[in-house]
């Protein structure tokens, strides 16, 4: 008897063990070693561990983004990269939380740009910081906004909205990049139209506009790409300066025209846009620090293996130096009175 | 048509009354708070929270009129049967436990769970993990030495090494 | 097409694929088990090993793992009352109380063998679904998913027992619960009271957690006995009798899985609601009612079937759009992109095996899945035997952490613990459980495919055929309880709720 209850005492204890290592280690957990130093002036980073923080639970873009560049960074940084899911407030949780983290480069972020970017220049509720104190370490990638309709629709061009009435896009809700990007766009080309709200995510705007729902809606071309050459979604238009690689015939918004006014909007829009999927770092981080979490990342993002894998994965990337992110953000503190009152617009509607 | 009857009316029990009562305060704080919304913001939360208050009326206005009729049958059946209702819970039923355990079993249990959790918050779980095992096993469960050490050192250092170590993965890490 | 629908097979039953399948399988089977530890995390967690994979052993791989952890995920829900998985939390409802009064192996059995039928249905039906897959897909709108969350909500009646005002409350409360965070339609912060923690709303793993386990991990501790008697529990574990109950009530599976794949197909209800709807509407229409939530097999086997069957038609829209219908297919896109398929009309062209090849991945690997859980049942049940003191520590490490890793936020500890005040409770004073969980399930659904239904068709969406036809349903399946009751009473007595013996089995399956 005695030694029965042993017996199932020790399977017990063995069974919870085997339970206890993974039942803790959940969601994150990818660390990597790293082999080998970086850069010179990196030293400060030798053997250190590096926390980047992904403002969504895992499974996401911006997840599988940071998953995918963590063991380069850490091979350039000579520590150990580890990656933590801190979800709450749409990503706004994550970001206000490493304001306060120790300024000294163990702690980054990756972040939704143009929705905490927007956000932040819109003064939103739950910002609570200014853009400029965040230390930008590079985007990683892009996130070119296409606006789309349905396959089924007749709008054959940018024109034919224009020209039509009660034009309806689809978004998730107030402050999402869907949300915003369709404002705009409503407000810099005149379309006459409105945005529905309430979808839960991307997936289901799609569903509704190749059910014909609603008439279209503006999302990542990453993400747009495969509804596209499916013929489920037609392109209408990229919003930035250039057209993309990947749709050759499709106008950019810059080509458009515009008069003066809808041009200075454009800019700030496409200057917005810019802001991608930047990796971020608290306020103050020293000068070396900094210049040296600049310089690995970019050797990460640059270097041909890493490239090679995200070409696999289908999650391109495109380099934007932090310098040039820092420009972004003192051109946006300038824009036009009326695209920031088009942003407060888009974050609280009354 | 109690009367009548005479079937067994249990009496009104003092925590369903408060139970009750905190979900009408629930749904009148709602209905409050939802008053500074725009429309459509507000139209479902006050739809819903004016339905529960409905219902949180209704149900205690139940109680009221089962308070009543218990005392008519009560008066009329006697004392001596008067808390039978209740049906027979067998010894291992969560019900049975929880109505049955004494105030000294409730405050020990209960006083283990807060250390827990307040160490996990404080100390974090690495700390937490063992010494909490080995006390809870030593003092709540009168175990051996021998067992109670090896539960607490494989259990803390399995969750320390891989998910520390190995995997680095988020644990609550304390204020520490 | 029924030449590649076997060619597929064979692809899969390749050496090398079904090493790798395994190897999946294996993962699942661990991770599925452990709280915390969520299924479509540890795809995440696994994409970069498929890389340099063919599309169906990467497929063999991921999809193996992730169709066992719906699976195995109801172990620690019958065992410990702690569900595995997010999508295990209604076998919780009926399988512990089975495992407290002995009858573990009975609910185990079951479960495990309800989640292959499950999952073999959801196949099938995939398979047979595969030319209409799109159409399909377009067939519904928020309209409809509206009068489906109706529909759902319809059960709190049956899931409150005999007091119904009591489950309404609770119903109504748990609403409230679903509304907390930024509102969809205006970007308003609800109930929030100034906390970013409670902008994306109330995660559904603490609540589960807190309500159920949290108060069970209390009788534990305070009653120090062992989780099932052994006085109480029968010699012959069971396992044999949990299988014959799946036969026997077969018409509870087959509806619980048809469930789960039409909830699994519409993206925006995720993993977790379908079962339950399953749950609530297995209560409905069984003809023991009063024992749901006590030990009923018939909840426990609406829960299994219903978690695997979903992933199936969570897969519909994946492969026809590149939809995910859930988290898990989410992440399972990811691996389309890198094994460099296009989901959308491709896959039911050029990549048609591909597609065939998922259904018989879900099949095999539920089946050996199954097969090696029914190996360790009998040592499994074993655990329950264990004295309380020795599983308290280890269940509330399982608390604690299972809850942190909803959003690995403290606060998540805070979630679970109120949900524990509250479900300790309404144990205590008889205040129904599932119909708040239900609620906060379907609140926050109910809102916005009301106001999408709104904003698309204003009120026009009323007068749709096919919202017409669901409310027609919605009316038979509330009404007919009573119906089938108030004719029963007529004839003769109800029966009373006894188990049928064992032997009468030998008339099923004829």
């Amino acid at each position: 008897m005695s030694d029965r209850k042993h017996q199932s005492r020790f399977l017990f204890a063995l069974l919870g063990v085997v339970a206890l290592f993974a039942t803790g280690c959940d969601s994150a957990g990818t660390s990597t070693e790293a082999a080998g130093g970086g850069g010179g002036d990196c030293s400060m980073f030798e053997g250190e561990t590096v926390k980047l923080v992904v403002p969504y639970s895992p499974g996401g873009g911006y997840d599988a983004y940071a998953r995918m560049v963590a063991p380069h960074l850490a091979k350039e940084l000579g520590g150990k990269v580890v990656i933590e899911n801190q979800d709450g407030a749409g990503g706004l949780l994550a970001i206000n939380n490493l304001m306060a983290a120790e300024p000294d480069g163990t702690r980054l972020a990756i972040m939704n740009g143009v929705g905490v970017a927007g956000g932040a220049l819109a003064d939103a509720e739950g910002v609570r910081f200014d853009l400029q104190d965040l230390s930008m370490i590079g985007r990683v990638a892009e996130q070119k906004p296409v606006f789309v309709v349905g396959g089924g629709t007749d709008y054959k061009s940018v024109e034919d909205v224009q020209a039509g009435k009660g034009f309806r896009f689809a978004s998730t809700g107030p402050g999402a990049a869907d949300f915003v990007n369709a404002q705009m766009l409503i407000q810099i080309l005149g379309i006459d139209g409105r945005v529905v709200t309430g979808f839960d995510g991307s997936d289901e705007s799609e569903l509704a506009v190749v059910r014909g729902d609603v008439d279209g809606q503006t999302g990542d071309l990453d993400s747009r790409i495969d509804a596209i050459e499916a013929g489920d979604q037609r392109p209408m238009l990229v919003i930035d300066a250039e057209r993309a690689k990947e749709l050759p015939d499709v106008p950019a918004i810059a080509e458009l025209d515009l008069d003066q006014q809808e041009q200075e909007l454009t800019k700030s829009l496409i200057d917005l846009s810019a802001f991608g999927r930047p990796i971020v770092g608290p306020p103050g981080l020293p000068e070396d620090r900094l210049s040296c979490l600049r310089k690995a990342l970019q050797s990460a993002v640059e270097s041909p293996k890493l490239l090679a894998e995200a070409d696999k994965q289908q999650r391109p990337l495109t380099w934007l130096s932090g310098d040039e992110l820092d420009d972004r953000v003192k051109r946006l503190a300038d824009a036009p009175a009326e695209f920031k009152r088009g942003l407060k617009d888009a974050y609280e509607q009354k | 048509m109690v009367a009548r009857t005479a079937r067994p009316v249990p009496a009104v029990r003092a925590g369903d009354v408060v139970i009750a009562l905190f979900l009408l305060a629930v749904f009148v704080f709602a209905y409050l708070h939802a008053q500074e919304w725009p429309f459509r913001t507000r139209f479902f939360p006050e739809l819903l929270a004016a339905a529960g208050i409905a219902f949180a009326v209704i149900k205690l206005a139940g109680f009221g009129l089962q308070a009543y009729r218990h005392r008519q049958w009560a008066r009329q059946a006697g004392d001596e049967t008067d808390e039978q209702a209740d049906e027979q819970a067998d010894e291992h039923s969560i019900e049975y436990v929880f109505g049955t355990a004494g105030g000294r079993a409730w405050l020990a249990a209960l006083a283990w769970v807060t250390v827990f959790f307040t160490s996990l918050l404080v100390f974090g779980v690495f700390i937490t993990v063992p010494l909490f095992t080995l006390a809870y096993l030593k003092i709540a469960g009168s175990a051996g030495w021998l067992g109670s050490v090896i539960y607490a050192a494989v259990a803390g250092g399995l969750l320390w090494f891989v998910c520390g170590e190995l995997l680095a993965v988020p644990m609550p890490a304390g204020i520490f | 097409m029924f030449q590649t629908f076997f060619q597929s097979l064979l692809e899969v039953l390749q050496p090398e694929t079904m090493l790798i399948m395994l190897a999946g399988i294996a993962i699942g089977f661990v991770v599925g088990v452990l709280p915390g530890l969520g299924g479509s995390v540890t795809l995440a967690l696994m994409l970069p090993f498929v890389f340099d994979m063919e599309p169906v052993q990467a497929f063999a791989f991921l999809l193996g793992m992730w169709v066992v952890t719906a699976t195995t995920g109801d172990i620690t829900s019958v065992l410990f009352g702690v569900p595995g998985e997010a999508t295990s939390a209604a076998t919780v409802f009926d399988g512990y109380p089975m495992t407290k009064r002995g009858e573990a192996g009975r609910a185990l059995g079951a479960a495990l063998l309800s989640s292959t039928q499950g999952a073999l249905l959801g196949a099938f039906f995939l398979a047979l679904s595969v030319p209409i897959l799109r159409p399909m897909v377009l067939a519904f709108g928020p309209p409809e998913f509206l009068m489906m969350t109706l529909l759902g909500l319809t059960f709190v009646v049956a899931l409150s027992g005999r007091n119904v005002l009591k489950g309404f409350l609770m119903a109504a409360f748990g609403m409230l619960v679903a509304l907390v965070g930024i509102d969809p339609q205006e970007g308003v912060p609800r109930f929030a009271f100034d906390q970013l923690y409670l902008w994306d709303g109330i995660d559904l793993v603490p609540l589960v957690i807190g309500l159920f386990a949290g108060a069970e991990v209390l009788q534990l501790m305070l009653s120090k006995t062992s989780i099932a008697d052994k006085t109480m529990a029968k010699e012959i574990s069971g396992i044999g009798q949990g299988v014959r109950d799946t036969f026997r009530h077969w018409s509870v599976v087959v509806r619980s899985s048809a469930i789960g794949i039409v909830i699994g197909i519409i993206p925006g209800m995720g993993g977790s609601v379908s079962q339950f709807i399953a749950y609530g509407h297995a209560q409905q229409t069984s003809k023991h009612p009063e024992q749901f939530g006590k030990g009923s097999i018939e909840g426990v086997l609406a829960a299994g079937a219903n978690n695997n069957a979903k992933d199936a038609g969570s897969l519909i829209p994946t492969i026809a759009f590149g939809i995910p219908g859930s988290v898990g297919a989410a992440v399972l896109l990811g691996a389309f992109m890198i094994t460099g398929l296009n989901p959308g009309p491709e896959m039911l062209t050029t990549n048609l095996n591909v597609t065939f090849s998922m259904v018989w991945i879900m099949v095999l690997a539920n089946i050996v899945a199954v097969a090696v859980a029914f190996l360790l049942i009998r040592q499994l049940v074993k655990l329950t035997y264990i004295p309380g003191t020795w599983l308290v520590p280890f269940l509330l490490i399982l608390l604690g952490i299972g809850a942190f890793t909803a959003s690995n936020n403290i606060n998540d500890i805070f979630v679970m613990l109120g949900a524990a005040v509250l479900g300790v409770v309404a144990i205590h004073w008889d205040w129904p459980r599932v119909p708040f969980l239900l609620a906060v399930v379907l609140g926050g659904l109910a809102e916005r495919y009301l106001f999408l239904s709104y904003s698309l068709h204003e009120w026009f969406w009323l007068t749709k055929p096919s919202v017409l036809v669901l409310a027609a349903l919605i009316i038979f399946i509330a009404v007919w309880p009573y119906v089938r009751s108030a004719r029963g009473r007529g004839k003769k007595p109800v029966p009373a709720p006894v188990e049928q013996p064992d032997d009468d089995l030998t008339k099923v399956g004829k």
